[in-house]
């Protein structure tokens, strides 16, 4: 599983930026309680970094017990199941939903509707800041520079026509474009108008429920390089992690189920800096769907000979 | 040659002095170090260092635009400037775009005796980039280093609306200025050392009110050197203007040496700079409590403290001016007036003797010795006639040069003042006496022959008397003895 903390509960001082009004520092682990664990360490005030919030960190005994965590309410955003998401996956979340009834909490259908905006938005605030961040790996200072360069434009253009992948030079061109003056306005700006609607629904969200679980993904994971050809596709994949990543919310994606040996991923998001909710939600379903990952088939052939 | 209108409009740079860097913790005292030595991960713009701003660099700005009489914004904005040159780290330069601290302001000034008021568009601050250094670099012949000593450096940028209208003024309007933020103690304003810089927009037209092609002036670093290009710049353009030919929409760069404005290398696309917001800073909201706290601490400005000068101590608007200029000499002169009431003579003493002592030595008046105790000493002892004025002038030479007090130059150098009337008058009874042609000549109404008597009375007691003592000695004893 992996959690991404609040923005500004984890300090980004020595995190190379990517686009740092979204960036957040989050464990990856096996178990709820291990990245419970690793993100009280994590977290906490830093004054090296202005964005990183004054508070104590995260700390584990603020997890609540299953009793505490059965009288939470969930909120469903009906825009998350909506027909762009695969049907096995829907039902997964779908049929989890009705167990969590069962076990008697409050389900409440909720809606974020600015949810199908929020993706183009992400985009064009990520890499608009992603293009200025980068900018520091021009030659000069720090990292690679090209060889036998005779200008400084020459340096510049060679430097990062070598040191940078066909993806982020990608994401450069689109940042740089959606800043550009003429652009801004219609790109950039509409972007964090946009972001802030978003937010605006989670705030109107939490005025119903206490925490709201939604798919993680609508598709299973494609292979790798698979949609390498179609940037769009790809990113629509981030459908449903960006709009709590544009909120800075505290999300944890849990797999909670296997088909076909893909997991299915469930989307567990609280309020901002309830990441004690979030964790006690999470470890929750854990316990509840006690879902044992599926061991690889190794491909025949392969095994070691002496064995 | 018709009239031409010039129009000019000044952008000023000047370096706040904070102890620490605008974003970083490292020291801004580095004049006189090795390069790079005033450097961190985050001055350099190394990935993953973040920038933290020193509120200080708040303060001094708010006071500068305060001073300027500008209106301050609520909410203070930080923007990334985007652009790709070796001095700048980052890639970006943190600067202010829509939300600056301080907009619609004024700078007065006086210009030939009258009050001239320069409109401030905006103040807003930005950090400084690094250095390249072409000489005297190890590498190799064909490479540049870069010095990121001054990288993040805190600077504050005021824009003036185009509201000047001759060379001289936009030297007494950034004279004004460098007055100001010393007054203010927001900066040393020193130009030659590049904490007070100028670049200015010229345009000539025949109307009043008309606004011709606007060329950008840039590597002035001098108020001289203001003046020169300025002047350069009007004279050039109206030269094109009268032959007809198209004066260009360009930036020029001062050449001190040919005493020129050159060309600079024009860039073939127009810049954009991208600014926005940068994600690495929240916006900082100014409360008016501390707002008050600082317009309540202002001091008295330049400008009003001369005028004060010239109604409350009858100075002459030079002397107001000069004195008034720099508030050390201010301080110093109002100090003074405490211990002696005499401001005509204070500020005589001051304007000449102090300054040009101060000016052979190449010392402020803060690096000096004299304090306005140990001046007053000295006026004191010229005023009871004492001393003599040109004793009193190179005692105060020698407390300049040693530190020690008038009694102690004195003292040292054994000079027994005649202080004493007494003594002076024997002595002034005995030239009388040896010079009787000299006498009959003055009483015969001859005023040459009584400046010899002066002189020969001055000679006899080595120059210890007081010339108006002398004077007044003699004339009582010419008049009994007539």
């Amino acid at each position: 599983m992996g959690v991404r903390p609040t923005y500004g509960r984890v300090s980004r001082y020595g995190v190379v930026s990517f686009a740092s009004s979204l960036d957040q520092v989050g464990p990856i682990s096996r178990s709820v309680p291990d990245a419970a664990v690793l993100t009280h360490v994590l977290s906490g005030e830093d004054p090296m970094d202005s964005t990183c919030a004054p508070y104590p960190p995260f700390s584990n005994a603020d997890i609540p017990a299953p009793e505490e965590t059965r009288k939470m309410r969930i909120g469903i955003p009906r825009e998350y199941f909506s027909s762009g998401v695969d049907k096995v996956i829907a039902g997964e979340i779908s049929s989890i939903v009705r167990r969590l009834a069962k076990e008697g909490f409050d389900i409440i259908e909720i809606s974020l509707p600015h949810t199908d905006y929020a993706l183009e938005a992400y985009y064009l605030v990520a890499l608009a800041e992603a293009s200025s961040n980068l900018a520091r790996f021009d030659g000069v200072l720090y990292g690679k520079r090209a060889q036998g360069v005779k200008t400084l434009i020459d340096m510049y253009r060679r430097t990062r026509s070598e040191g940078f992948g066909n993806e982020v030079k990608r994401r450069i061109m689109l940042g740089t474009y959606a800043l550009s003056s003429g652009y801004y306005d219609e790109f950039y700006l509409k972007g964090m108008k946009v972001r802030t609607l978003v937010r605006q629904d989670f705030e109107h969200a939490y005025e119903q429920c206490d925490i709201v679980l939604t798919p993680s993904s609508p598709c299973f994971p494609f292979k790798l390089g698979e949609k390498i050809s179609d940037p769009y596709q790809m990113y629509l994949t981030d459908v449903f992690t960006v709009p709590s990543a544009m909120a800075g919310l505290p999300s944890l994606s849990l797999n909670c189920a296997y088909r076909k040996g893909l997991p299915v991923g469930l989307q567990v998001i609280a309020g901002p800096f309830r990441e004690d909710r979030m964790f006690g939600m999470s470890r929750f379903l854990e316990d509840m769907l006690s879902v044992e990952p599926p061991m690889p088939t190794l491909p025949a052939g392969k095994e070691n000979k002496d064995g | 040659m018709d009239n031409v209108y010039i129009t000019i409009g000044l952008e000023v740079h000047c370096q706040l002095s904070t102890k620490a860097k605008m974003f970083c913790r490292c020291g801004t005292d580095y004049i006189g170090t090795g390069p790079n030595s005033f450097t961190c991960p985050i001055c350099l713009g190394l990935p993953g260092s973040l920038p933290v701003l020193n509120h200080r660099v708040l303060d001094l700005a708010l006071q500068l635009a305060l001073a300027l009489d500008c209106r301050i914004l609520p909410t203070v904005v930080f923007h990334r400037k985007n652009y790709f040159y070796p001095d700048l780290p980052k890639g970006y330069q943190i600067s202010q775009f829509d939300f600056p601290i301080g907009v619609d302001g004024t700078i007065d000034f006086a210009s030939q005796g009258q009050r001239k008021s320069v409109r401030v568009k905006r103040v807003h601050v930005e950090e400084d980039a690094g250095k390249l250094v072409h000489e005297g670099i190890r590498l190799s012949p064909d490479h540049s280093g870069v010095d990121f000593n001054r990288s993040g450096i805190p600077l504050a940028e005021i824009v003036t609306e185009p509201d000047i209208h001759t060379p001289e003024e936009a030297r007494e309007c950034l004279m004004m200025f460098r007055s100001l933020v010393r007054y203010l103690g927001v900066s040393d304003g020193n130009m030659e050392e590049g904490s007070l810089r100028c670049d200015a927009n010229v345009s000539i037209a025949h109307n009043p009110g008309e606004v011709g092609v606007k060329v950008e002036v840039k590597n002035m670093n001098s108020f001289r050197s203001v003046y020169r290009a300025l002047s350069f710049e009007v004279e050039r353009q109206t030269k094109l203007l009268s032959e007809q030919k198209p004066i260009v929409q360009e930036t020029r760069h001062w050449d001190e040496m040919k005493h020129i404005t050159i060309p600079s290398r024009s860039k073939e696309e127009a810049e954009d700079y991208r600014y926005f917001p940068d994600p690495d800073l929240l916006p900082f909201s100014i409360d008016e409590g501390s707002l008050e706290t600082l317009r309540e601490k202002l001091p008295e400005l330049p400008l009003e403290r001369k005028e004060r000068f010239m109604l409350q101590h009858e100075l002459t608007e030079n002397e107001a001016g000069v004195l008034a200029s720099s508030k050390m000499l201010a301080d110093f002169f109002e100090e003074c007036l405490k211990e002696l009431n005499k401001p005509k003579t204070v500020c005589n003493w001051i304007m000449t003797e102090v300054l040009r002592n101060l000016k052979s030595m190449k010392k402020g008046l803060s690096e000096s010795e004299l304090t306005p105790k140990t001046f007053i000493e000295l006026l004191r002892m010229v005023d009871k006639k004492e001393i003599s004025g040109t004793i009193a002038k190179s005692v105060l030479e020698e407390m300049f040069a040693s530190g020690m007090s008038a009694r102690e130059v004195i003292a040292k150098r054994g000079i027994s003042f005649l202080s004493n009337e007494k003594e002076l008058e024997s002595i002034v009874l005995d030239v009388i006496e040896k010079n009787p042609q000299s006498v009959a000549d003055y009483l015969g109404g001859k005023e040459k022959a009584f400046h010899f008597l002066v002189g020969q009375v001055m000679r006899q007691t080595r120059g210890q008397a007081s010339p108006e003592m002398v004077k007044s000695v003699l004339h009582k004893q010419l008049s009994a003895g007539g």
